[in-house]
């Protein structure tokens, strides 16, 4: 005989794996892009989406959620966060080699993506993780500060200075590039 | 207006360093491997579950076939009481007890029946106690004696070679 317990039981979890599922489909790609930012490489990236969901899914926290994008992004800045840490003391260097340009061929090729993407990893890792968050769907500071673990006014100073030196930078080759 | 153009060119260059693609399928993979896990915890479950069962029910019947540990055997009494002769309780061992394993005695040394030597002083004991008081208090008072300790004299070392320098 089935208990009302166990009607509860039925009912609800359909329900709950399809609202699961609905928050994969809508924010995969959000963590996805939070993960690479923090280690600039796409498996890593996946791995760190999956672990990330999986946690999610096993202590049943992303039910009670409120700001959905803020705690999804400090979940997977922590899960990324950490696996950076045990990659590093590693034997082995996983990091991916870049494919782009170096600025000075880019500049002269009208590739400022490639310029930028190039100065931005060569930023120190306080002033790049900020700034590289801040490029992601309009993740305000608030959020990149919740998500970091860290200050909002600490963000915003790393952005402004993360900002600078990137342009400076831009400047530079800008320059070079007209005088030819 | 340069530094317009840079921030522009920054803001472009950020957006294009953050929108990186993942491979095709990415939710599904993530949906495939959540139920996957979920699939494995339960055979996980299973898996602890059962030796621990197996474990609890083996020890509850190692238990269960331990031999009944029967009341000792009263210790020898002097008393007229004592003289008859002494019945072991007769233990049924519910299974014979395997070669090799100590037994476990509730007393050490087991009780045994009196020898025909000490049934023969109790009897003497009991007919004619005060014979036996004289003998024991003979016995103890030689017993009791103090120890005479001779007085220790050590001569001190004469070394003969070493007086005459």
């Amino acid at each position: 005989m089935t208990s009302a317990f166990d009607l509860v039981i039925t009912v609800e979890e359909p329900v709950r794996e399809a609202q699961f599922a609905a928050l994969v489909a809508r924010r995969s790609l959000f963590v996805y892009r939070v993960a690479y930012a923090v280690l600039r490489n796409v498996f890593d990236a996946e791995d760190v989406v999956q672990d990330t969901f999986l946690k999610l899914y096993r202590t049943h926290v992303w039910a009670g959620m409120k700001d959905e994008k803020a705690f999804l992004a400090r979940a997977a800045w922590r899960i990324a966060v950490d696996r950076r840490r045990k990659r590093q003391h590693g034997a082995l260097d996983a990091e991916m080699p870049s494919n782009a340009a170096n600025p000075e061929e880019a500049a002269i090729q009208g590739d400022w993506n490639a310029i930028v993407q190039r100065l931005m990893d060569a930023l120190p890792e306080e002033l790049r993780l900020p700034l590289a968050l801040s490029g992601l769907e309009e993740l305000n500071s608030r959020e990149i500060a919740e998500a970091m673990g860290i200050a909002e006014g600490t963000v915003r100073t790393r952005l402004m200075r993360g900002r600078q030196m990137v342009k400076e930078k831009l400047a530079a080759l800008m320059e070079k590039r007209n005088a030819r | 207006m340069r530094d317009k153009e840079l921030d522009e060119i920054l803001d472009a260059g950020l957006k294009a360093y953050s929108a990186v693609q993942p491979r095709q399928g990415l939710e599904r993979r993530v949906l495939g491997h959540v139920h996957s896990t979920r699939r494995f915890a339960w055979w996980h479950w299973v898996a602890v579950a059962v030796p621990v069962l197996a474990c609890a029910v083996g020890l509850l019947l190692w238990r269960q076939s331990e031999p009944v540990q029967t009341r000792p055997a009263t210790s020898v009494e002097t008393s007229a009481r004592a003289m008859a002769p002494v019945v072991r309780p007769v233990v049924v061992a519910k299974h014979v007890r395997r070669v090799g394993q100590t037994p476990k005695r509730m007393q050490f040394p087991t009780p045994a029946p009196l020898t025909r030597e000490e049934r023969a002083l109790l009897e003497f004991v009991q007919r004619s106690p005060k014979e036996a008081a004289e003998l024991l208090g003979e016995t103890r008072d030689s017993e009791i004696k103090p120890i005479q300790i001779q007085a220790i004299s050590i001569p001190p070392i004469k070394i003969e070679n070493l007086e005459e320098k």
